[in-house]
């Protein structure tokens, strides 16, 4: 055990690791779990933050300004160049509607006689959706208007827009089902698992090859193949030594998840909160063995932030942890099979599907997929650290030889 | 000094991670990033047709005008829904629940539709799932509208029903929105990641600077100690360790920015010297944190680049840099805390890319580069201090 022991005491030297990668990095997912509500309107788009400029100031425009900022987040914003781009640059409104002077005076003009409609000016800070959306309501808003100034050609405009106001309010029953007993489940606890599958693979990742690499220098190397311990021994117990950081940081990322959002998952089936928490290990075994591969490649440290970084945040915006893939391109989601992290998400999202989680087939068949990477990966280290162990060997043979010669 | 210059030059551009970190990365990045965003904003009103099981409770005749607008969207190559007769509750609920739908609209007696929809299992940001539901809520609600709209004229203006311009504009599709560009570029959300990413990548290039001081303390590499030893003096060897730091990160920043902007396409306002004038900043300021951590004390050397990148994840996380999610969170951050996004520096690098691109005028660039060299001067003053501070091993 003496290899284990030192192993594990070359790991605390640098508690530095732990504090920025466990914990540090560890909060960003609580961060983003906190940020994220559970509010049923999370089954629609979130409607933009909304201003509007009325500098027409008539009924119909007031009529129009009061149904808008009625449907999204309102924002006041002031009416020059600067403070609306200002709202742009800090998103204060997504949305900006500029009812222009003489709009409604010109839309019962052209109503009645048929020519081209007036326009409202629109800004936006985004060509998303939810924009699109919050567009085709004000055409909704302003076709009903037109059809009762046709339709109400003696009546005056307030009369207009009290019946286009009561028309518009009447909207559709529209609810959200359960389709299973179970309750429902929150959508915090998940992000906070995806985003937990970046930092946990640069936590492990990074903290095992820290291990790892100073177990795989070369003047380490020579002394503990001169040791009496048998090589097999050595390998094991510093395998050992990575499984218990390991375990270690995956109980950190469980207990911060359950600390920070056991309120929400509060009702939850056990065995649904322990499928999603399997589903993170089979992906920390993954870490553990993209770590080895890692140490295996380099002994400096910075170089292994690198890769770890780098190969974290790509293998996570592929797997869909951050962008839902159904949004992206076919090649994209083609390209998001091979990684680990596609797989990792589906596990998780099987194990929390509200219509009947836990240790489902689809949970264990992605969670065995995941485990099937690690496989791949620590067999790719095992092949990259005999090639390193053989070339040390060929060194070590010719340098004997060279000291042996003068002798003879 | 200019001999310290060049050899740390030299030294710098010779190490593996340096250029990992702060040529390779950006590089990996925006071409991934390039990828995505730019297929969401291409996909963007792409809409699959909407599956949606059909519940008609209604007496005979009471349908007819919901089924001529269920006709209307559901024919065609560009059919906006995908629905199918259910005959009772219980048979479009187990097409709920098999996921072959996601909502159901019942009819009452009277034709008056609701909808029940599925509850979503949790995405990241905005998802194609939401997407659909909020426009099958807006069709059904624009449906009620309209009805609400003929019945009540039918009902207080019989006579006006009968004018066909009337009925006409009941199913008259017009645009009343047209787009009023006040900004300097067409809004594209898809650019603050590549600023988000230009942010990060500025701080990575801290490295550079990290690097170059561990290599002129004389307690962190032995290097340190031979030139602590050396004739020249120890403010003209920092002055050139930072000039050749600065004059790397400049060039890693420069070539992630010429990739981003002419490789892949991402617009900057069309103000590429402005660009050029941010990153000589940005540099600089990413030396002076490298330097900040580089003089850490009582650390050693290996773990201030785990230091580094971990601040620098952090930071980047309320600058929008991981996804939908995290850009919503960094707005609000902005929002609910603005001191917050003052004194993070990747926030500030990403503004200063995005100010160029939104204001008309340059005077917000101008100021976030003035809290950007207020930063590094606050970043050269306590690095100073600490390393004038330290001692080493003495006789």
């Amino acid at each position: 055990m003496q290899v284990f022991r030192a192993a594990l005491k070359a790991f605390f030297r640098h508690p530095i690791y732990l504090l920025i990668y466990v914990v540090l990095l560890s909060c960003m997912g609580v961060f983003m779990g906190m940020s994220m509500n559970d509010a049923p309107s999370d089954e629609y788009l979130e409607w933009p933050r909304v201003a509007v400029v009325d500098r027409d100031g008539q009924e119909l425009s007031q009529g129009l300004r009061a149904f808008v900022l009625d449907q999204g987040e309102a924002v006041e914003v002031h009416d020059s160049e600067r403070a609306l781009q200002d709202a742009v640059m800090q998103e204060l409104a997504s949305y900006i509607l500029i009812i222009p002077k003489g709009f409604s005076a010109d839309f019962a003009r052209a109503a009645a006689t048929g020519a081209k409609m007036p326009e409202v000016q629109v800004i936006i800070s985004s060509q998303s959706m939810d924009v699109t959306m919050m567009d085709s309501l004000v055409d909704e808003y302003l076709g009903v208007a037109r059809t009762y100034t046709v339709a109400l050609a003696d009546a005056s405009q307030s009369e207009v827009v009290a019946r286009t106001n009561t028309a518009m309010a009447h909207t559709a029953n529209v609810s959200v089902v359960q389709t299973t007993d179970a309750p429902p489940l929150s959508n915090a606890f998940l992000v906070y698992l995806q985003f937990e599958g970046y930092t946990i693979l640069l936590s492990i990742a990074v903290c095992s090859a820290v291990v790892i690499s100073r177990f795989g220098r070369e003047e380490m190397h020579r002394r503990v193949a001169a040791s009496p311990v048998p090589q097999l021994s050595v390998n094991l117990q510093i395998a050992a030594a990575c499984l218990v950081i390991m375990l270690a940081c995956w109980a950190f990322v469980c207990v911060l998840g359950l600390v920070a959002f056991g309120g929400r998952i509060a009702g939850v089936a056990a065995p649904v909160v322990a499928a999603a928490l399997a589903a993170l290990l089979c992906y920390s075994l993954f870490g553990l063995a993209f770590g080895f591969l890692v140490g295996q490649m380099t002994d400096n440290e910075l170089v292994m932030n690198a890769v770890s970084n780098i190969t974290g945040l790509v293998i996570s915006f592929l797997g869909g942890v951050w962008i839902s893939l159904d949004l992206v391109g076919e090649p994209i989601v083609t390209i998001a099979k091979f990684t680990p992290v596609y797989y990792y998400n589906g596990a998780i999202k099987a194990a929390l599907d509200p219509a009947g989680g836990g240790f489902t087939s689809e949970a264990l068949a992605n969670m065995g997929i995941v485990c099937l990477f690690a496989l791949v990966v620590f067999c790719i280290g095992l092949a990259i650290s005999g090639i390193r162990a053989g070339r040390m060997g060929v060194w070590n043979g010719s340098s004997t030889k060279q000291l042996s010669h003068p002798a003879a | 000094m200019w001999n310290t210059f060049k050899y740390t030059t030299l030294s710098i551009v010779r190490e593996r991670s340096i250029v990992v970190w702060v040529l390779l990365f950006p590089l990996i990045l925006a071409t991934l990033f390039n990828a995505m965003f730019k297929g969401i904003d291409e996909n963007a009103h792409d809409l699959d047709p909407i599956p949606v099981a059909i519940v008609n409770k209604s007496e005979a005749g009471a349908d007819k005008a919901f089924q001529t607008m269920m006709d209307m969207l559901s024919e065609g190559d560009e059919a906006l829904l995908a629905s199918v007769e259910a005959k009772t509750s219980e048979e479009a609920q187990a097409l709920l629940r098999d996921n072959k739908t996601i909502g159901t609209i019942t009819l009452d007696e009277n034709g008056w539709p609701s909808l029940e929809l599925s509850a979503v299992s949790g995405e990241t940001g905005v998802s194609m799932e939401q997407v659909k539901r909020t426009v099958l809520a807006d069709v059904v609600d624009d449906f009620c509208r309209t009805r609400t709209a003929v019945e009540d004229i039918m009902e207080n203006d019989p006579q006006a029903i009968r004018d066909p311009e009337i009925v006409r504009s009941f199913v008259r599709l017009d645009d009343y929105t047209s787009e009023l560009r006040i900004t300097h570029s067409q809004t594209r959300e898809y650019v603050r990641y590549f600023y988000a990413l230009l942010g990060f990548a500025a701080l990575m290039a801290a490295n550079v600077g990290l690097t170059a001081v561990g290599a002129i303390q004389p307690n962190i590499s032995p290097l340190g100690a031979r030139r602590a030893i050396s004739g020249t003096g120890r403010a003209r060897t920092l002055a050139g360790s930072i000039a050749a730091s600065w004059l790397v990160s400049f060039l890693a920043l420069v070539v992630a920015f010429v990739y981003i902007r002419f490789v892949l396409g991402v617009e900057f306002g069309g103000r590429e010297a402005a660009c050029i004038l941010g990153i000589a900043v940005s540099a600089l300021m990413a030396t002076a944190f490298g330097a900040l951590v580089g003089a850490l004390p009582h650390v050693p050397a290996s773990a201030k680049g785990g230091i580094l990148s971990g601040i620098t994840c952090l930071l980047s996380l309320f600058a929008g840099l991981y996804g939908t999610p995290a850009l919503r969170l960094a707005d609000q951050v902005a929002r609910n805390a603005p001191w917050a996004t003052a004194v993070n520096p990747v926030k500030q690098v990403s503004n200063l890319f995005y100010s160029l691109y939104v204001y008309t005028d340059l005077e917000p660039f101008f100021q976030t580069l003035g809290v950007l060299a207020l930063t590094t001067a606050v970043f050269a003053l306590v690095a100073a201090l600490m390393m004038r501070r330290q001692s080493y091993a003495s006789l």
